[in-house]
């Protein structure tokens, strides 16, 4: 015998009437909550500019110049920028963790929109494996684009910024080699070369070549795209600066013929020939960090201090005693960032502090040692 | 389902799906990787004693003198254990002298080296002393106090076992300390041993002297160019050696672990040797009188304070105790005392400026920045683990010294798989 069915939802409709009413407020609310929720994404991707999402304090901070500038808090770095006119005042842009006792180092794209960051997040403290971190200063978010790169190292932009060139431990041929890679910032890793090499820096760019510093047997050897283009030294070098113009490159020759001496270098590019710093080859001066002034000759920063030396970044504006390293100007050239040591020399260099060094004198950046780049907003 | 909870549900999937759209791709953390990937470690289980200090003090005690274990033994499986001490040679390059156990290896040396490697603990972090529960673990396989890591692997495992069953050696030196810091040892002989063949040899080849372990203790870590004392990447004023987090020690407070070698952190825990977890160290002592530490320091105007505020920020204001503060600065911010004191509410104000702003703080968050003691200061032994011992590294400053780190000297020896044994990085003795 057939039966009428009795539907269950008409049946729970008779029995629970209001409960319909709230179901239907509940629906338009959550739906409300969700449009409210993705609504600023879909526009984004309609607007096509998806990575315009929440703002970091630093997208809405004045127009100006900026130092970029990183403080260690245990396992964590603080990234921050601070305005070249006020230093004091800092604003937080992001957080990267890291392995403790470890410090990140890094750069800042042309553009002034990421901070490339090379951070030691794996291993452990005695075998540490190292991350590349983009941080995206208008958002405040860092994102890992690539691990197992040797720690320490420097990450060099593209002139374009839409990639950055990082080193790693390889192999070529079963010996141990290191490989150069270009790593994209949506995550796309290209090797451009490997090879057998003590360490390899990436420095610049030269008529679209990428140029690197190789240190192997015969010391220091300038390349472009993993060719010789320059001896620069039978030592050890560092602290390598390329001329904003890509004529020339300042660097740090760290000679062993009598006893380790730091010495100031300046190499020209186009006819392969060396010159020493000007000023700063003085028999007992040693010298380490370069910074080019925008349009201008190299400053590096130099012991003993005996009078103001062109070239040397303690002749700016320092009356006290101590001595600079260079990191970085401003690109007016108007501010030098250094590191300021208050000791007497590189053996007794006491204790650094972050400055930022102008015509009209010098200003701390109290709590914070790194230095990543200039950002004009 | 009730058109509310299914509202509810809807809800919440389109939240989870903006939630999902908004999150970055990768958000940066550390990352914590199970060992020997894709076998993974053994699941060992050891003690950690609650006497960590005294125990594993006189157990590298009798590992370096080559008494912790008994002779090589075979088991009733067929399997060989051999975590003995296999003895030293001795002398230069030119004058090698065979293996003897009468040479042993200095057990300060080793107490640093262990210090470095695992922090003198056998059991992981989560273990309580006087507990039971893993063995601390490294990414690379390394077990323990010594961080073992040869042999240690699934595949050296006798073919008769089960690939995922420790061989009774790799059982002892997982478990037990003792057999771990004996293999430690003997790990770290043998890369002693190496030279001259395969390793340069720093001073004389004596066992004796601290300095001449300077390639072995390198070698511990792999012989690598991170670890070369002029890789352009470190910071050449960070000084001869790491301060092993003693607060008194040149470099504290400046560099940290990450900018060292691994040498300079093992050779600067034999010279500032740490305290037991938990304790404080002991002040500097005062100049001129080696055993009678200085009497507290009191600020004065003056003299450069660092704001330390339990990790807040010291505010500074107009007057003492007045209201708004002029600016909050940081943990770890120098400033100078430039005034003061005044007693106001129970607290000492010091009148401060950090060359941007300058006003009064009070005294209790300022510690008085001291001179950085010479690194030849005599150090206070007191509470220490282990005594501490003045020791050289090699002076960059000499010329046959720094010849040895030329990168001809480096890249030649590592070319040929260190193989000829690196003359040319040989560096003379640099204390007489």
């Amino acid at each position: 015998m057939a039966s009428t069915p009795v539907s269950p939802v008409r049946y729970r409709t008779r029995r629970q009437p209001g409960s319909g009413r709230l179901a239907r407020l509940v629906l338009v609310l959550t739906g409300l909550v969700a449009v409210l929720a993705i609504g600023p994404i879909l526009w984004g991707i309609i607007a096509g500019d998806a990575k315009h999402g929440p703002g970091s304090a630093f997208a809405a901070a004045p127009p100006g110049t900026y130092a970029l500038v990183t403080r260690t808090e245990g396992s964590v770095d603080v990234i921050a920028a601070v305005r070249a006119d006020q230093p004091a005042n800092v604003i937080e842009i992001a957080r990267v963790p890291h392995l403790e006792g470890f410090r990140t180092s890094g750069s800042v794209d042309p553009a002034g929109r990421f901070a490339a960051l090379v951070a030691v997040d794996a291993g452990s403290p005695v075998q540490p494996r190292a991350s590349l971190i983009v941080v995206d200063l208008q958002r405040g978010v860092a994102e890992r684009l690539v691990s197992g790169i040797e720690p320490m190292q420097t990450p060099l932009w593209t002139p374009a910024g839409d990639a950055v060139v990082v080193t790693r431990p390889g192999a070529a041929d079963g010996s141990p080699a290191i490989d150069v890679l270009e790593v994209r910032l949506d995550g796309a890793v290209r090797l451009r070369w490997s090879q057998a090499a003590l360490a390899v820096a990436p420095v610049g760019w030269r008529d679209g070549r990428l140029l690197t510093v190789a240190i192997d047997a015969r010391g220091s050897t300038l390349q472009a795209d993993g060719q010789d283009l320059l001896h620069l030294s039978p030592s050890i070098t560092r602290d390598w600066a390329l001329a904003p113009d890509g004529s020339a490159i300042a660097f740090v020759e760290v000679a062993t013929e009598s006893g380790v001496r730091y010495s100031a270098r300046v190499a020209a590019l186009d006819g392969g020939a060396t010159a020493s710093a000007q000023a700063l080859s003085d028999p007992g001066a040693e010298a380490l960090g370069a910074a080019w002034k925008p349009g201008g000759s190299p400053t590096f920063g130099a012991v003993p201090r005996e009078g103001p030396a062109a070239g040397d970044a303690s002749a700016q504006a320092l009356q006290a005693g101590g001595f600079d390293v260079p990191l970085g100007y401003s690109p007016d050239g108007e501010l030098l960032a250094v590191t300021h040591w208050n000791g007497s020399g590189f053996a007794s260099p006491g204790r650094p502090e972050l400055q930022l060094v102008g015509a009209g004198g010098r200003a701390a950046i109290p709590g914070f040692q790194g230095f990543l780049g200039w950002v004009r907003r | 389902m009730g058109p509310a909870l299914r509202s509810l549900l809807v809800g919440a999937l389109l939240g989870a799906i903006a939630l999902a759209a908004t999150a970055p791709r990768e958000v940066a953390r550390a990352d914590h990787y199970p060992c020997h990937v894709p076998n993974y470690g053994f699941g060992f289980d050891t003690y950690e004693h609650e006497d960590y200090v005294a125990v594993y003090n006189q157990m590298i005690d009798l590992a370096a003198a080559g008494l912790a274990v008994p002779p090589p033994y075979q088991l009733p499986s067929g399997e060989w254990v051999d975590v003995s001490y296999p003895g030293l040679e001795t002398g230069p390059r030119s004058a090698r002298q065979p293996r003897t156990r009468t040479a042993t290896v200095p057990p300060s040396l080793y107490k640093a080296m262990v210090w470095v490697e695992s922090g003198w603990a056998h059991a992981a972090g989560s273990v309580p002393y006087g507990g039971v529960g893993p063995v601390i673990t490294a990414i690379d396989c390394g077990y323990g106090l010594g961080q073992i890591t040869t042999g240690m692997g699934h595949l050296a495992s006798p073919p008769a076992l089960d690939i995922r069953v420790p061989s009774a050696r790799q059982a002892m030196i997982g478990t037990h300390p003792l057999f771990n810091l004996a293999e430690g040892i003997r790990i770290f002989a043998d890369k002693w041993n190496s030279a001259p063949e395969f390793r340069p040899v720093a001073g004389n080849g004596d066992p004796a002297a601290l300095e001449d372990w300077y390639y072995a203790v390198w070698s511990y870590n792999g012989f690598a160019f991170i670890n070369h004392p002029l890789h352009p990447n470190r910071n050449p004023l960070r000084g001869e050696v790491w301060h092993c987090n003693d607060p008194n020690a040149p470099g504290f407070g400046t560099f940290t672990w990450g900018d060292y070698t691994y040498q300079e952190k093992v050779y600067g825990c034999v010279r500032y040797p740490p305290v037991p977890k938990g304790q404080s160290y002991p002040p500097p002592l005062a100049p001129g009188s080696p055993t009678q530490p200085p009497s507290s320091p009191s600020l004065a105007v003056g003299d450069t304070a660092v704001v330390r505020a339990d990790g807040q920020c010291l505010n500074v204001r107009p007057a003492p105790a007045a209201n708004p503060p002029l600016t909050c600065l940081p943990e770890g911010t120098r400033v100078t005392i430039v005034g003061g004191p005044q007693d106001l509410d129970g607290i000492t104000w010091w009148q401060v400026t950090n060359g941007q702003v300058t006003g009064w703080s009070a005294g209790q968050y300022l510690v008085k920045v001291q001179p950085p003691p010479a690194a030849d200061a005599p150090v206070n032994p007191a509470g220490r683990m282990w005594p501490p011992l003045e020791v050289a590294m090699p002076s960059l400053s000499a010329p046959a010294v720094a010849a040895a780190f030329a990168p001809a000297a480096y890249s030649e020896c590592a070319d040929r798989g260190f193989a000829g044994g690196c003359a040319a990085m040989d560096f003379p003795t640099t204390i007489p």
